[in-house]
């Protein structure tokens, strides 16, 4: 089977816009799915006062499994460690089932510690935190970059190279969002993975680009069309490509497996990244630039 | 170079790099310290965790609290403005309390002797939550009661840190005063002596403390510049004569006053640190064993390649001052590590084409590092724009992040082009040119 890319270029784009719009409108509709380091919840702070016969480790496993026995909770996040002596867990919210309660669990963890001189404290508190702060300025800070960016595609490569290496950017940039929204992966720090996609696409991007030029600039007996040229190019870019998905694609397994349950959220947004940056960048710098005379 | 002396070089490089890598993990003493690589290289409040500490309306406070999302934004800036990229701010309340508390958490920072110091981390804490509005007193005698300044909004234009002194040995505070109220402090100065006084709610700013004179010689222009001991401290005196205090006034809370905290993404045996490095060791694993299985011998190269490059990475790491490994961080530097394989898969295949299109070994690869220069610079000049732009407009963790991407890409580039040349010519000579040792074929033949 010939290798095309081109060809099927109205598939893609209708792939592409479909994932776009039907994300872009789940972000509208209910928003980002955050972490709980995002977004406001309620925090179980268990804590002793001394670690006398292990204490805080047993306190720890009895807390964990009358948790997972007795509370409704829809989002958990990580746990954090109190040097001395506890753990901090948070929620979305704290609601106990019929005859759980914050003494019950007190009462447990004293019988487990079996420790007079050990004094238990379990304290249920709600927490707000701060929305994204930084989310404008990052925006400011990529839309700048962009334009910098374009300049010197412009100056190196020319103007078509230029234009090229942008919209795969930003389409990656775009297709990050959505899919985020679609997959409603947890959102854990701020923008900074629709940065990266943006940054690996253009990059890529530019690679290829480079690539097309140099295979323009030979001479063959058989002169070449854009055509042909922007599928060669995109053929001989494959194991690249490939080096680069895979590459993050196990990175973001090992954060994933792991790690706690805030780097699990990490891993997946890193693994989106990964596609929406490839994806964009392999299928539409060859479509993009051919399209462009 | 001849397969003899090649294979000594070969020999001496990798025991160098695996005596580096044997040092990273090993903690040994350094004078009457303790050293260790990993270590050293100070860690966000994200990774390493921190001090948290409780604040709760002062008896005293006045203000309403409207809106504590309000509080904490205001908290944000005055922590940035430290210096603090990774942290927590947390309003939180239980059943029995009406208005919410503040918990802060701020990562530990090292002191000179590179231990924790609470101390540091204390004070600015303190500096972040400090209530009251910032005043100027003066006159001829000591400890001045007369309030100066009072007509004027905005007397000090500016406060800015101005970096370590080399020749007095001490950390710079600038501080530019706005027209009008230098021309009312440079009126009431005169000729002489005169003692001024700054208080930011009951507390008296040093070295403003009405004890010492100042006068118009220790100005230039509307600037006068202030010497602090420590790099905290000028940036505490920063915060507070830029910021001045918070509208509501929060005092700590005395049985929880300060508690050490784990990493809020994890702590124990998979802590985010050991996560990301394992991530990273993966991600060269994959790609010596993908090149070698695709190119053998270039899988060597690549090995050795990637642990140097990872070696020069870390010594960066620990040379550049004011790096925090945050999350942010380590994203950066799996991306930068994604980066250079990207860049050895680009002149491997390059090398391959040029071998196929005819050329002899040699000069194959001489031009295929000599085509592979331009994508590899353009990969630094647009990874270097972004992380430039971010690094200008952002105080979070992506600061973190651009910081160590735009080292890690440099790194890359050098890696890349320069290191990634001498390995393949030192393996092709020890190997005594064979195209085979790279996988190399052609139709014809391929002998040198």
């Amino acid at each position: 089977m010939k290798f095309d890319i081109i060809k099927k270029w109205k598939l893609w784009v209708i792939a592409t816009l479909v994932i776009i719009v039907a994300g872009l409108a789940i972000f509208g509709f209910m928003g980002v799915n955050k972490t709980l380091d995002n977004s406001n919840g309620c925090e179980i702070q268990v804590s002793v006062d001394d670690n006398l016969a292990n204490a805080k480790l047993v306190a720890k496993d009895v807390a964990e499994a009358y948790f997972e026995e007795n509370l409704i909770a829809n989002k958990i996040g990580s746990v954090q460690e109190i040097t001395e002596y506890g753990y901090i867990y948070n929620f979305d919210k704290v609601e106990w089932k019929d005859g759980a309660s914050v003494e019950d669990l007190i009462s447990k963890i004293e019988t487990a510690i079996n420790n007079d001189k050990v004094n238990v404290t379990v304290e249920v508190r709600e927490f707000v935190v701060l929305a994204n702060s930084d989310l404008v300025n990052i925006i400011i800070a990529v839309a700048i970059a962009t334009v910098v960016a374009f300049i010197y595609l412009l100056i190196a490569e020319k103007k078509r190279a230029a234009f090229t290496a942008v919209i795969s950017a930003i389409i990656a940039l775009v297709l990050n969002v959505a899919l985020v929204a679609i997959a409603r992966v947890p959102v854990a720090i701020n923008t900074l993975f629709t940065v990266v996609a943006f940054l690996l696409a253009f990059v890529l991007s530019a690679g290829m680009l480079n690539r097309f030029k140099e295979n323009q600039k030979l001479v063959t007996a058989e002169k070449r069309e854009d055509y042909e040229i922007a599928n060669l190019g995109a053929k001989l870019s494959v194991m690249r490509f490939a080096f680069v998905f895979f590459a993050l694609l196990i990175a973001s397994v090992v954060i994933f497996v792991l790690g706690s349950v805030s780097m699990q959220a990490i891993a997946l947004q890193l693994l989106v990244a990964s596609v929406s940056a490839v994806f964009s960048a392999f299928v539409y710098t060859p479509i993009v630039w051919n399209a462009i005379k | 170079m001849k397969k003899g002396k090649s294979i000594s070089l070969l020999t001496i490089i990798g025991l160098l790099i695996a005596a580096f890598l044997v040092l990273t993990f090993l903690t040994f003493p350094v004078g009457v310290k303790n050293f260790n690589v990993l270590g050293a290289i100070e860690k966000g409040h994200d990774v390493d965790g921190g001090y948290a500490f409780t604040y709760t309306l002062a008896k005293g406070n006045v203000e309403e609290v409207e809106d504590v999302n309000d509080v904490l934004e205001t908290i944000e800036k005055r922590v940035t403005a430290l210096g603090y990229t990774a942290y927590s701010i947390k309003a939180i309340k239980n059943a029995t309390l009406t208005d919410y508390d503040i918990r802060l958490e701020l990562g530990t920072k090292t002191n000179k002797y590179g231990n924790r110091d609470y101390d540091i981390v204390s004070e600015d804490a303190k500096a972040a939550m400090q209530y009251g509005e910032l005043k100027f007193f003066g006159g001829t005698e000591a400890n001045p009661e007369a309030e100066i300044f009072e007509n004027i909004d905005n007397p000090v234009k500016s406060v800015t840190y101005g970096g370590y002194s080399s020749s007095s040995g001490y950390y710079l505070v600038n501080i530019e005063f706005a027209s009008d109220a230098w021309s009312e402090l440079s009126t009431a100065m005169g000729e002489g002596q005169y003692y001024l006084k700054l208080t930011i709610g009951d507390e008296v700013l040093s070295p403003f403390t009405g004890n010492q004179t100042v006068s118009s010689g220790n100005f230039v222009g509307k600037t006068i510049t202030l010497q602090s001991g420590s790099e905290e401290s000028a940036r505490q005196q920063v915060l507070r004569m830029s910021y001045g205090g918070l509208a509501v006034e929060y005092e700590r809370v005395s049985t929880q006053s300060s508690i050490e905290v784990g990493s809020p993404l994890g702590s124990g045996l998979f802590d985010v640190y050991t996560v990301c490095g394992i991530a990273i060791a993966a991600i060269i694993v994959f790609a010596v064993v993908a090149l070698f299985v695709t190119n053998k011998g270039y899988g060597l190269v690549a090995l050795y390649l990637l642990l140097a490059y990872g070696i020069i990475y870390l010594a960066m790491l620990l040379a550049v001052p004011g790096i925090k490994l945050s999350l942010g961080a380590f994203i950066g530097i799996i991306l930068a590590t994604v980066l250079t394989v990207d860049g050895l898969v680009v002149i491997m295949k390059r090398i391959k084409e040029e071998f196929e299109n005819g050329k002899m070994l040699r000069p194959a690869v001489k031009t295929a590092f000599a085509r592979s220069l331009k994508p590899v610079l353009s990969t630094v000049a647009i990874t270097v724009i972004i992380c430039a732009l971010l690094l200008i407009f952002v105080k979070s963790i992506a600061f973190d992040f651009a910081v160590v991407l735009a080292i890690g890409i440099i790194i890359s580039a050098f890696s890349t082009l320069l290191l990634n040349k001498m390995f393949v010519g030192l393996f092709l000579g020890a190997s005594q040119n064979k195209p085979c040792f790279l996988n190399l074929t052609r139709e014809e033949s391929a002998e040198v």
